[in-house]
């Protein structure tokens, strides 16, 4: 005989998701009307009925290693559908912060990005840190008089506005170049420990790969996104967030391996490039795909504000860095071709500061969802488990054959 | 009294159409010698109506025969002074013109054997004198809880006497035990203080009730009206005499000791009453070492919805539980309360109060099958879990564990007696059928004085009331109305308002008994059993029989009535093998006489008859409404209404014989745990005559098939058609009746 679970459960869980934007959570009477509507979930432990109860009960052992939660696209479907009043899609939504703050570490800084009365604190970071590296490199550098050498040239400098008159190009880069590792070798630890959590939970019937390749096509086409069906706008929305981000990330990595990389053999001119470089123009696409996005998702959230689904501060935080990023970086752009130096090297300071929020905090924010939950969707693919969907799906056409004869 | 007959035929509503009016009125004129017979196109109209009037006031017509519609229907149009003019209606519009093809001779055989079957009825009805005796309109009420003392209060602002009796010392029932109620106002989300001691001090100080206080009803005697209750009170009695009782006994908790298997007898293992009481004293704690339990398990449903302990559920314990979980949580914020259900039930609007309380982040609630309880060292107590929604066998730590014990009515605790008499042991070794009996436990509550048991009679549980669906608060003897806990578990405030409606209800039984008029569900009827008792032979078949024990018996065994204790159901009519037992307006006679006006065409005709015998609750309803919906079935049937289908009497099936009636069919209600009779066991004692009779009809060598009985529900009068039709089919398989024409 199995041994039975030991309940444990923990009253400051339980009060956490509920701050964190789980407070139907106690609502829900385990009737699983949730897991009927939902589009996603799968035919064998559907999700969120277990996990509502679980929450409930403070089980945070067993939801913070739950793949399901990361199942979920927050379509909302179950709690515009939940006779009581809950709301599982938010309540999973507070889950995926409880996972995200559970892997991350160090716990100090999860903490603090999940909590609105840590923001100045967070915020102070980048902004004295780039502070003291704009000041000291302004010291040490601007002694060079009326020329500057970048990546081995001497320019002359002139009226044109170049964000390198601000900060080094070079400091920049070795900034986020930290950062970055920072945030990979957090991401590293916490894949780790939930991998290994959710190989223990379930066994793999195909291999890591084709159910990466699978996943891939799945996030690329967002089809789970269209999957649940009462809402394009989140669709749409999303996806042009995401392909912002990779628009971006693309052209930021052709200017950074053509100014370091291919500078060495060819000559690279230095930034800004001009706007019909391809490059550049895929930046800005990217930028302009981002903040379309961008729109989209928050106008949607404001809709919904309130009805099916409570936006949280951890939605508002990512949403505040992403849409800072986007607007900074683009204002920045269009102000320099107005020639208005002020206020660009304002605004690219701004920016800089909310890119390396993002890069730094990723691994704790609700964007540490792209590590989680495609982890998440590659086991789950790897596991065979069918959306619940397709499952009745068959079983219901064949009743219908069965009755018309 | 003279009878003069006047027969009012009405063509309206299709019956004109079917059936030849003035060929029908030659039955009167001709056959019955009628004084005064009338067509009328419209009857239930202003000038059909007033016809008739007219006929009462100045042709001195006092006996008033009506071919029209449904006695059910147009009941105003046609009501005249009960004490002056007896009335029959004939049923020509849903029992023959809706049903039967139009024109027929067979159609028209039917309307003319009705008219013949009421003017033989109306010829032996007599006015009916209502039953007078001195009332007295006093109300006693058993129990001092919140039902008893609301009932109490009810009954005395309606301007009555009350006697209430409790057996504590103090009155306030379990109410007065508890810490807090539960949500009594809108919006139900807090729990509230009980009010019991102050509707205890008004009770006590209300002038118009008189308060016993650790009493007991030592004996009730007589009737309503005239109940004389003799009420023991700090060693002396006291004989009081009321008109109808409120039996608010209560209940009590389920014996928790029976509960082993869910760890009671464990130190830290209490029940409800035990946890409201700690509450009420200020502090809940471990009874093991008097701490504080940091963690408290409550087990729901504890032996209730158990076949091995109560089978039913007690409606109240899952409010309980929520209840006292906010007791515990309000006390410690880190408390962790869990609530193991079969399915949380909150009945009215008390689901608010469960999803304020679900709110709780310190309440854990699941469904699940509780597997086990131990003791696990100091450590408290281990429940394991089965089925649980958490997907998985749990196991919880519990500091104390509260089990939610159901509810037993007052009623069902003490000794089981059947109600038997000395010959039931004979019949037995004669291999007879026996005749239903009543289950009454001897609780100790009312001690009545009657022939057929201290106690009321109960549903399968035990509880006293007689059909919790259709008629709450009736009990099986008449003027004593269960309410409260006794009846039905329910909560405070539902007990509240039950009692009073049971208030009401004995306020209504003891106006009716003054005014000679029978309570529910012949409300009104003024006639009752008139006993020839010259002719008795002490069978005693009345007063076993009768569902209400309204007779009492002398040492002899003759049966001693009590009118007022009556329904006038008629089922003693039927008992009595001597006839000696009639109505004014209903007897063996009267009944036997219809079947014989029956013309039964001879053999060669080849049209059989059958004498349908039908209760005027549910089977009549069904025929009108197959009539409604114009369903057909054979024009060999003769339909007639009984007050139950207990009132069958042996010798009309050995008249309908010996007339030559080839078939006869009974149809009685539902009987059995689900009953619908509504009188109990009409429909239950009418199957056990039958199959007494059956031997009757192997010695005059016919064929036991020309019998039967069935229960039908008024809601399946679409199988009447084919129930008849088969019948019918069977009587032809059999063969006419070879006593025709004798």
């Amino acid at each position: 005989m199995t041994q039975p679970y030991r309940i444990e459960p923990d009253l400051d869980f339980v009060r956490d998701v509920i701050r964190s934007g789980g407070d139907t959570l106690k609502k829900c009477f385990q009737c699983a009307t949730c897991s009927v509507v939902c589009p996603l979930s799968p035919a064998d432990e559907p999700f969120p009925r277990k996990e509502m109860i679980q929450a409930q009960w403070g089980l945070k052992d067993k939801l913070v290693k739950d793949p399901d939660i990361w199942l979920c696209h927050n379509c909302n479907d179950c709690s515009t559908y939940c006779p009581r009043g809950a709301k599982p899609g938010d309540v999973l939504n507070a889950l995926r912060k409880k996972a995200i703050e559970h892997y991350a570490t160090p716990k100090a800084i999860a903490r603090r990005v999940g909590d609105p009365k840590y923001l100045p604190q967070l915020i102070a970071v980048p902004a004295i840190l780039i502070a003291v590296i704009i000041a000291l490199t302004n010291l040490w550098w601007h002694g060079d008089g009326p020329t500057r050498v970048v990546h081995g040239e001497t320019i002359v400098l002139d009226q044109a506005i170049r964000s390198w008159e601000m900060i080094p190009m070079w400091a920049v880069d070795v900034l986020f170049l930290l950062t970055a590792l920072f945030s990979v070798t957090v991401f590293a630890k916490g894949l780790l420990k939930f991998w290994k959590d959710l190989e223990a939970q379930r066994t793999r019937k195909i291999g890591i790969l084709p159910a990466a390749v699978d996943v891939v096509k799945q996030i690329a086409t967002h089809s789970n996104f269209k999957e649940c069906g009462t809402n394009q706008e989140r669709y749409l929305g999303h996806m042009g967030v995401f392909y912002g981000f990779v628009a971006l990330f693309i052209t930021t990595s052709c200017i950074f391996a053509g100014v370091y990389f291919v500078n060495l053999v060819v000559h690279v001119p230095l930034t800004p490039w001009p706007l019909w470089n391809p490059v550049k123009l895929l930046g800005n696409l990217g930028a302009i795909a981002l903040l379309a996005g961008l729109f989209l998702v928050i106008r949607n959230r404001l809709n919904q504000e309130g009805d099916d689904t409570a936006s949280s501060y951890y939605d508002w935080f990512l949403l505040g860095i992403v849409a800072t990023v986007g607007t900074t970086g683009l204002l920045a752009e269009w102000v320099r071709w107005l020639g208005i130096g002020f206020l660009y090297y304002i605004l690219y300071y701004i920016h800089l500061v909310a890119v390396w929020s993002l890069f730094a905090y990723t691994p704790f924010s609700k964007l540490a969802h792209i590590v989680y939950r495609t982890t998440a969707l590659v086991h789950n693919r790897a596991c065979g488990r069918e959306l619940l969907t397709k499952a009745p799906a068959v079983a219901l056409t064949e009743t219908q054959g069965g009755e018309s004869t | 009294m003279d009878k003069k007959v006047g027969v009012y035929i009405c063509s309206g509503c299709g019956i004109g159409d079917a059936i030849d009016v003035e060929q029908l009125a030659k039955v009167a004129t001709s056959e019955g010698s009628v004084p005064v017979c009338k067509n009328h196109p419209y009857l239930c109209g202003t000038e059909g109506a007033e016809t008739i009037r007219q006929d009462i006031a100045r042709e001195g017509v006092n006996t008033v025969v009506i071919a029209a519609c449904s006695r059910r229907a147009k009941t105003e149009a046609f009501s005249y002074d009960p004490a002056q003019v007896v009335v029959d209606r004939v049923n020509l519009r849903e029992h023959v013109a809706w049903c039967q093809p139009p024109k027929e001779e067979d159609t028209q055989m039917m309307a003319e054997d009705y008219l013949r079957m009421s003017l033989a009825k109306a010829a032996k009805m007599e006015p009916p004198e209502p039953y007078q005796d001195e009332i007295n309109k006093g109300i006693l009420v058993v129990g001092g809880g919140i039902t008893g003392l609301t009932a109490a209060m009810e009954a005395a602002a309606a301007g009555y006497d009350v006697v209430l009796v409790e057996k504590e010392a103090e009155l306030g029932g379990y109410l007065k035990k508890v810490f807090k109620t539960l949500p009594k106002r809108p919006p139900y989300l807090e729990m509230e203080d009980s009010n019991i001691g102050a509707l205890a001090q008004e009770v006590e100080g209300n002038p118009k009730i008189k308060v016993f206080k650790g009493a007991q009803v030592e004996s009730t005697a007589g009737a309503p009206g005239m109940f004389d209750v003799t009420i023991q009170s700090n060693g002396s009695s006291e004989t009081v005499r009321v008109g109808a009782i409120v039996e608010a006994a209560g209940f009590q908790r389920y014996d928790a000791s029976k509960l082993g298997h869910l760890g009671y007898g464990s130190a830290n293992v209490v029940t409800h009453l035990e946890v409201e009481e700690m509450a009420k004293a200020g502090k809940i704690v471990r009874p093991s070492d008097n701490g504080p339990p940091r963690s408290v398990a409550f087990i729901q449903c504890a032996g209730s919805r158990d076949p091995d302990h109560l089978p039913y559920c007690s409606a109240v314990c899952c409010m309980t539980s929520l209840k006292q979980a906010k007791y515990i949580r309000e006390a410690d914020s880190e408390a962790k309360v869990y609530i193991i259900y079969k399915d949380i039930r909150t009945p009215g609007q008390n689901e608010n109060y469960y999803k304020q309380v679900q709110q709780d982040e310190g309440i854990f609630l699941t469904k699940g099958e509780v597997a086990s309880v131990q003791e696990d060292g100091d450590k408290g107590l281990r429940i394991e879990v089965d089925n649980s929604l958490l997907g998985e066998k749990i196991e919880i730590k519990a500091d104390l564990v509260v089990l939610a014990t159901g509810m037993v009515p007052a009623t069902a605790i003490g000794e089981e007696i059947e109600v038997k008499s000395e010959e039931d042991d004979k019949k037995k070794s004669e291999d007879e059928p026996e005749p239903p009996t009543d289950r009454i436990i001897k609780s100790n509550v009312l001690n009545l004085t009657y022939r057929q048991g201290p106690e009321l009679p109960g549903l399968k549980y035990g509880f006293p009331d007689s059909h919790y669906v259709c008629f709450p608060y009736e009990s099986r003897r008449t003027g004593i109305y269960p309410a409260g806990c006794v009846r039905q578990p329910m909560d405070g405030m539902m007990a509240a308002d039950d009692a009073a409606g049971a208030a009401l209800k004995a306020i209504q039984c003891v106006e009716m008994a003054s005014r000679g008029e029978a309570v529910h569900p012949r409300a009104g009827d003024i006639t009752y059993p008139d006993l020839f008792l010259q002719r008795c032979t002490q069978c005693k078949r009345c007063t076993e029989e009768c569902p209400f024990g309204a007779y009492d018996e002398d040492e002899k065994g003759t049966p001693l009535p009590n009118p007022t204790r009556c329904r006038r159901c008629g089922i003693c009519m039927g008992s009595c093998p001597e006839r000696i037992i009639s109505f004014k307006d209903f007897s063996v006679d009267i009944v036997g006489s219809m079947v014989k006006a029956i013309e039964v065409p001879e053999e060669d005709e080849e049209k059989p008859r059958v004498v349908c015998f039908i209760c005027e609750n549910d089977a009549y309803p069904a025929l009108d409404l197959a009539g409604i919906n114009h369903l057909q079935y054979s024009p060999y049937v003769r339909f007639i209404p009984l007050r139950c289908l207990g009132d069958i009497n042996l010798v009309w099936i050995a008249d309908s014989l010996s007339k030559g009636i080839d078939g006869i069919f009974l149809i009685g209600c539902k009987y059995g745990d689900d009953y619908q009779c509504h009188f109990m066991k009409g429909s239950e004692l009418a199957n056990y005559r039958m199959g007494k009779i059956q031997e009757t009809l192997d010695r005059l060598v016919l064929e036991s098939e020309r019998i039967r009985v069935h229960q039908l529900a008024i809601n399946e009068y679409d199988q009447i058609p084919s129930l008849l039709g088969e019948f019918l089919e069977k009587i032809e398989e059999v063969g006419p009746n070879p006593y025709k024409g004798w």
